[in-house]
């Protein structure tokens, strides 16, 4: 069991939400008490990761892949949580994550839970706090799937 | 060309959101029900496809009797057949699922959804119906045209849009684009009529179980007062940004 983060990147440099999500993911992986991988697709430089707690990367490189395509993506970070044994799958908020977190939850028979605010409110069972209603309200969602793709909110 | 819209029945968005039974439940206590803004755009493309080139439209729906008028509203609006899949919506795999299995049964060339609803943010079912039945699929769509058997579409993307082409059978998760808010239709009285003779089709669910669960409902806290600090006293306010903002 490990925790699988995709860290986007944009002409070969990570998004600045990638680190946001880096942090959160190590966080999580504390919390849990297992390891954290991140993945990376066409991105050159990755060692700022490092400093915000990521000792593993996964780096996918092929030219192919410099324009975004969901089901490709989707398919390249379900094998990957297959080699890694992932349980829990971070992911940001941005439309190209909306977009293909769907299908991999499909791919992988895992539970979504987006809009998330904030780490795990209980772990047995896997508890989240996300924001519902248009941000009019926040629920907590607990999760019963072996696997879970938790799709992260920036903070405004 | 036969095109399937997905609806939810949502809160409209100027409805007052309360909670009961100890904040587990969201309170429909005089609160108007409508289509979900994303969808009738889409149902309202779906009726531009079968005015100028004859699509027929079925709606679908995952929910209990209460969504009913909603449907009836859609079919007013110029939808052929309503279908009920008679089961509280447990949450977006279970709705996924319902209407993957109801698809797998009736092909349909075009399956039109909102990217998400409003009431619970989910942006999952179409992407997750597209992955359950290994269909192309495009979301965040704010164009789409239909020739011969190919789509052509505009998608949002972070920072501007992108141009998309792909082949029939297609999923699309809509939005504003698709039609401005000044196309969407009311429901004429003679819609009103004709939609209590259209066929309204309730199925029993296909057994699945959810696998999330919302256990807790909360409301923002309310914005507290502004507190005013006098440019003279920083030390004050290097106080407060440490103490009460938590921001230092």
């Amino acid at each position: 069991m490990s925790v699988l983060t995709y860290i986007e990147s944009s002409n070969g440099k990570i998004k600045k939400n990638g680190f946001e999500l880096a942090s959160y993911s190590c966080e999580l992986a504390k919390s849990l008490n297992t390891d954290v991988v991140a993945l990376t697709i066409n991105a050159e430089d990755v060692n700022e990761l490092s400093s915000y707690g990521i000792k593993k990367i996964i780096k996918v490189n092929n030219e192919s892949l410099n324009k975004f395509s969901a089901s490709s993506f989707a398919d390249i970070i379900s094998k990957v949580a297959d080699n890694t044994s992932s349980s829990h799958i971070v992911l940001c908020s941005s439309l190209d994550s909306k977009y293909l977190a769907p299908l991999l939850a499909a791919d992988i028979n895992a539970a979504y839970v987006n809009n998330v605010i904030g780490l795990p409110t209980n772990l047995e069972p896997f508890t989240v706090k996300r924001s519902a209603f248009t941000n009019k309200a926040f629920s907590d969602s607990s999760v019963s799937s072996e696997k879970i793709i938790i799709g992260l909110v920036r903070k405004k | 060309m036969k095109i399937l819209v997905c609806i939810s029945h949502v809160p409209d968005t100027t409805s007052k959101i309360n909670f009961t039974d100890d904040d587990t439940k969201f309170d429909t206590q005089g609160v108007q029900f409508v289509i979900n803004p994303n969808d009738e755009f889409g149902l309202t493309r779906a009726m531009w496809f079968k005015e100028k080139q004859g699509a027929s439209i079925d709606v679908i729906n995952v929910g209990n009797s209460s969504s009913e008028p909603t449907l009836r509203k859609a079919l007013a609006i110029g939808a052929d057949k309503a279908i009920r899949i008679n089961s509280e919506p447990l949450d977006g795999f279970f709705v996924a699922k319902q209407i993957a299995e109801y698809v797998q049964t009736n092909s349909y060339d075009l399956i039109i959804a909102g990217r998400e609803s409003i009431d619970y943010n989910g942006a999952m079912v179409p992407g997750l119906v597209a992955g359950l039945l290994k269909m192309n699929y495009v979301t965040n769509c704010t164009k789409l045209e239909i020739d011969n058997g190919k789509a052509k579409m505009d998608r949002e993307i972070d920072g501007g849009k992108e141009t998309l082409s792909c082949s029939l059978p297609l999923i699309i998760g809509g939005q504003k684009g698709l039609v401005e808010e000044s196309d969407l239709r009311i429901p004429n009285m003679r819609g009103i009529m004709q939609a209590r003779q259209k066929p309204l089709e309730v199925l029993e669910a296909f057994e699945f179980s959810s696998n999330t669960n919302t256990t807790k409902f909360y409301k923002p806290e309310p914005k507290q007062a502004v507190k005013l600090v006098s440019a003279d006293n920083l030390d004050e306010l290097i106080n407060l940004l440490h103490i009460e903002a938590k921001v230092l």
